[in-house]
């Protein structure tokens, strides 16, 4: 790895002092995804800035609305918040899908949403692809069964997050703070496609960092569920997944928000398939129409196909479950 | 004793040995009432593995030590055109760079020599960098200038086959695919002539890695003209100490191997690799200790693999189920260079009773690393083709696959005409069957289960060379104290030789385990050929045994003159040397050691083979998976594995052996596979989250049982090899069982959740066509 310097700051307000001074840096929640790509030289910052120490981004604040997550809360303290998870199951679905338990020991929140992607050309020493700087995405002739079907542009890595479709799901709004300024995007803005800039996947720039995600308390009848596919049945990534949340009144889905994971570089929410269930009594056919409506647009690459039929059935699954149905 | 040739069969390979006949005991047949041999008993070194006390290769540290790193092809196939090591010299703490430039050149099978103008597969070695530091080496390797001009090359089987020769030895000057190798029994055409039902299949089966959680590497100390020390991670350091003297010529005596604990091999550690030699080399040159291990990615890019193969397999049977033709053709991916394991014509020649047979094999070049056996090498690979093809013929048949198996059982060795000294499949077949629930849970219709998520059960079966032989040689020497050291360069992989080994010395001596202490390793002990091929048991036991017989004959002359009786009336038992027919005239065996005024050895050798028995090991295993066939996702509920392994010498770790094969075969079948970027030649797999072993999350519940059979005719201590055969069975049952709870064949490895998805839609578009 390139040769750096270090701080760990214990107030939020030197840590983003540091951020602004000139210089490239990057941010470490746990470490579990930065460590590995400054050894890879994806990442080279000549300044790493530990946050493990900065308390105030590992706040919890489940009582008011929005509830506030600290993106240096771990994993494991999401998921040992019993008021949270109780709010939002969603969540509990997600977190506990992540890696591995010592992965979720030690990764946090902000790491989960700004982690880069697993595309192993990305990941790969052997190759500078397009995102990394160089000219070619080699995915698009290449190995791509896990590549996108989605939003690819150039570049077709899929985001790699468990948390991010969920809390989307739950329209969360991202907190950015920088020495100079506070703002609040919906945690949908925050994520960007090739289509953007293919170099990044976030709308972050040099001096900023994600302090925190606010999410709005759930609506009475508001049901989430997210279900992710993958190979093994730990530590990996989604092939495709799908987190659902509903408003229900009765069987009738008064709203609906579908974002799907494992699919395209960003977190990709389908209005198609949520107009697909809105104001609509849930059955097995309106799961399945929401489905099909979700991938209308789907471009499969030469080995990804699969993940068209994949994500349809997830989908389902998840508005059925969503909606209070048994699914076999 | 006189001196007789042999024939060892060893991975399928069947060689001559000239060996001394051993000292006749007396067989420890079925009913021998032992006191250590056939107990439970974990592993001796179990703790200090787990503890971390455990030092390996890695740990070894010596003053003044450098580490080493390789500066490697970022092409698949490319002629060196220049090397500039002058800024990475110039880095602090660098101390020297070795390439073809500044070396002369040594020869190294089968790449040519440790050094090549020609770099043959991405990862080769153009040069090595020595540093002071380890943190170093990363950027001083990246720091060496290597130029390339690149040229032509093919990593693709497909390519391979199709491409025209006039391409092909552009890439090798043996062209790209070799002459096929034959093998033929009786007369194919009649064979199938004679069918009534012929079913034929294509299977590709992937490349996977040995991922031994040890790397590869080694520690070479070389005080120029004295000795040449090597810490290793070795499965053979009697094989590595003969070949690393003749690399280098010198004499074998001045070679030392070491190895205490070893953290896997698999076949991937039977040889003389380079780093043995540029480690060796750095360390005469700089006068240091060398310390040279791969990284993570250079032990997927830079070490062997179990072959891929596109098999093609056609059954011809008579109605009722009688084989009358088996035929196999095989593409066997060797990489850029041959080596052995790549005919896996073995098993359609073995397996099941059929009087025409033919094979054709053919090795294929690419660039990429070559191969090495791994676990189970050919047979593994083979019994996916063999197994499915038969359950396939079963299907067609309108027939149980289990008794289709059954009633094509094999009595003889087809190939020699020599009958088996134990065969134990029958009883493997009935347990596994029955352990799995085979009448209520296999579905008479495939695919029947209704819903999205569908459950099946399949089997499969094994057979593998199992008798072991010479050469293997031990001493048992008898401390001052009484305690024991059995000493062998045998290696102990982790799978437990240690233990075994020291029960079957402490049975023979009649002294408790806790006084016998294994010491292995090394190249300068009686040597032992290797810990590959399910060798070692059958092999060291015997040996091991008449060591301590002979030792304990010196006991036995030194106490009997003590107690003033014949040798020949004296026992020992729990540490007591006793008249059998007077049990009051005694003396403890450390008491007798302590009289002894010369150090008591006894020598103990495997002798020859039976040549008028084939001694195999058998089994069969059966899976229930679940299905999801809208995610692709295989569940591997339970399987349950029955291997005949004659004794048990411990049946933990026999079934320590059974659980290991399978949670590796289970990945085999599943997730793990080599992939290589076609484009570039480039493989993407070279980390292990992107190369998937399976977890233990993932593994199903194993039901282990042990097929008792004891087998005196195969040695005295009645126990056959059993370390690869529970890795053969494993991904042909997973395969039949998806078959059995879909309807639809995935015959392209590993069954992944997008070729389980792919497959279902093509049957489900040809079915709607």
């Amino acid at each position: 790895m390139r040769a750096f310097t270090y701080a760990a700051p214990t107030d939020l307000s030197s840590a983003l002092t540091r951020l602004a001074e000139p210089g490239t840096h990057s941010v470490m929640g746990g470490g579990t995804d930065l460590v590995n790509s400054m050894k890879s030289y994806i990442e080279t910052p000549a300044d790493v800035v530990d946050l493990q120490g900065v308390q105030e981004l590992q706040t919890l604040e489940t009582s008011g609305d929005p509830v506030r997550i600290g993106v240096g809360l771990k994993l494991v303290d999401l998921l040992a918040s019993q008021p949270l998870m109780k709010l939002f199951p969603i969540l509990n679905d997600a977190a506990s899908v992540v890696a591995t338990p010592q992965l979720r020991n030690v990764g946090t929140v902000g790491g989960n949403l700004c982690q880069r992607p697993r595309c192993w050309y990305f990941r790969s020493v052997d190759f500078n692809c397009l995102r990394k700087g160089g000219t070619e995405c080699y995915a698009i002739l290449g190995e791509n069964r896990f590549n996108a079907i989605l939003g690819g542009l150039g570049c077709f890595m899929v985001h790699p997050s468990d948390l991010a479709p969920a809390l989307i799901a739950l329209n969360a709004q991202a907190v950015i703070g920088s020495a100079s300024a506070t703002r609040s995007i919906p945690l949908e803005s925050f994520f960007i496609g090739p289509d953007v800039d293919v170099h990044r996947e976030n709308v972050l720039v040099p001096g900023e960092m994600i302090v925190r995600v606010d999410v709005p308390r759930p609506a009475s009848g508001q049901r989430g569920v997210y279900l992710k596919s993958r190979g093994r049945q730990t530590w990996d990534f989604a092939t495709t997944a799908a987190a659902v949340s509903l408003v229900m009144s009765g069987s009738t889905c008064t709203s609906a928000r579908v974002v799907l994971g494992g699919v395209a570089p960003k977190p990709w929410r389908s209005p198609d398939a949520e107009a697909a269930l809105q104001g609509k009594s849930i059955t097995p056919a309106v799961a399945a129409q929401a489905a099909a409506a979700a991938v209308k647009l789907a471009r499969p690459m030469q080995y990804n196909a699969y993940k068209i039929d994949q994500v349809q059935a997830l989908i389902q699954r998840a508005v059925l479950q969503a909606a209070g149905q048994e699914v076999s | 004793m006189p001196w007789v040739k042999t024939q060892v069969t060893t991975e399928g390979i069947t060689t001559e040995v000239l060996v001394e006949t051993e000292v006749s005991l007396p067989a420890w047949g079925p009913d021998a009432k032992l006191d250590i041999v056939g107990q439970r008993i974990p592993k001796v070194d179990a703790r200090y593995r787990v503890t971390g006390a455990a030092q390996y290769m890695f740990d070894k540290q010596l003053p003044g030590m450098l580490w080493a790193k390789a500066v490697r092809s970022p092409y698949p196939h490319a002629r060196i055109t220049g090397i500039d090591a002058s800024a990475a010299l110039k880095m602090p703490g660098v101390v020297d760079v070795i390439h073809i430039q500044n070396t002369a050149p040594i020869a190294y099978a089968p790449n040519g020599h440790v050094f090549n103008q020609e770099m043959s597969f991405v990862g080769d070695i153009a040069a090595v960098v020595a540093a002071e530091d380890p943190r170093i080496l990363p950027d001083a390797v990246r720091a060496v200038n290597v130029t390339y001009e690149q040229l032509p090359f093919v990593t693709d089987l497909q390519q391979a086959i199709a491409m025209d020769p006039a391409t092909a030895k552009q890439i090798f000057p043996q062209g790209v695919l070799a002459p096929t190798a034959v093998a033929d029994r009786g007369d194919i055409n009649a064979g199938f002539a004679a069918a009534d039902v012929t079913v034929e299949a294509t299977y590709l089966t992937q490349v996977v890695h040995h991922t031994t959680m040890e790397p590869h590497g080694c520690v070479a100390h070389w005080i120029d003209g004295y000795e040449l020390h090597v810490w290793d991670t070795t499965q053979s350091a009697y094989g590595t100490q003969q070949a690393l003297a003749k690399t280098f010529q010198i004499p074998d005596s001045q070679v030392f191997i070491w190895m205490d604990f070893m953290g896997g091999g698999f076949g991937s550690k039977t040889n003389l690799w380079r780093y043995h030699v540029l480690a060796s080399l750095l360390s005469k040159r700089t006068g240091k200790p060398v310390h040279y291990v791969n990284d993570r990615r250079e032990e997927l890019l830079d070490t062997p693999h179990r072959p891929m193969h596109q098999q093609t397999w056609r059954l011809g049977a008579t109605k009722d189920g009688q084989l009358t033709a088996i035929e196999m053709k095989s593409y066997d991916v060797a990489g850029a260079f041959n080596g052995m394991f790549t005919n896996i014509s073995a098993v359609a020649l073995q397996l099941y009773k059929c009087p025409n047979v033919h094979t054709a094999d053919k090795t294929v070049f690419l660039n990429l690393h070559q191969l090495s056996a791994m676990r189970g090498p050919a047979n593994t690979e083979a019994m996916v083709g063999m197994e499915a093809t038969m359950d396939l013929l079963a299907s067609k048949l309108n027939m149980d696959p289990v008794q289709l198996r059954k009633l094509n059982y094999a009595t003889l060795d087809q190939t020699t005409n020599h009958p088996y000294s134990t065969k134990g499949l029958m009883d493997a077949y009935n347990y596994v069957t029955q352990a799995i629930g085979w009448q209520t849970n296999r579905k008479t219709t495939p695919g029947s289960d209704p819903g999205p998520k569908k459950r099946g059960v399949g089997i499969g079966s094994q057979i593998w060379a199992a008798a072991g032989g010479p050469p293997s040689n031990a001493e048992v020497a008898i401390q001052a104290d009484g305690s024991i050291t059995v000493r062998s360069s045998v290696a102990d992989l982790g799978e437990g030789p240690k233990t075994i080994l020291s029960m079957v010395v402490a049975e023979e001596l009649g002294v408790p385990l806790e006084v016998v202490n294994a010491d292995f390793g090394h190249s300068d002990y009686p040597w032992d050929l290797g810990t590959f091929g399910s060798r070692v048991t059958p092999s060291m036991a015997p040996a091991v045994r008449q060591a301590a017989y002979q030792a304990k004959q010196e006991i036995f002359t030194i106490a009997a003159s003590e107690l003033g009786v014949d040798p020949s009336q004296l026992e020992c038992k729990k540490g007591v040397v006793f008249v059998t027919s007077d049990p009051t005239k005694s003396i403890p065996f450390a008491q007798v050691a302590a009289l002894s005024s010369h150090t008591i050895i006894g020598n103990g050798w495997r002798g020859p083979n039976n040549p008028n028995y084939t001694t195999e090991s058998f089994g069969a295993q059966a899976a229930e998976v679940e299905v999801d066939t809208e995610t692709g996702v295989v569940t591997l509920l339970n399987l349950a594995a029955a291997h005949d392994c004659g004794r048990a010498i411990n049946p933990m770790l026999v079934e320590s052996q059974i659980h290991g094969g399978v949670d590796m075969a289970a990945g085999y079948g599943r997730f793990e596979e080599q992939v290589v970027d076609q484009r570039t030649g480039i493989p993407v797999t070279t980390n292990l989250f992107d190369y998937k072993i399976e977890t233990a999350v993932d593994e199903p519940v194993i039901d282990a049982h042990i097929v008792e059979n004891v087998d005196t005719i195969a040695n005295n201590t009645g126990a056959k090899g059993m370390a690869e055969p529970p890795t053969m069975p494993t991904a042909p049952s997973i395969m039949n069982a998806v078959y059995n709870a879909t309807g639809v064949w995935v015959r392209d490895m590993p069954l992944s959740p997008e070729r389980v998805l792919r497959a279902l839609k093509a049957a489900q578009s040809q079915q709607s066509a």
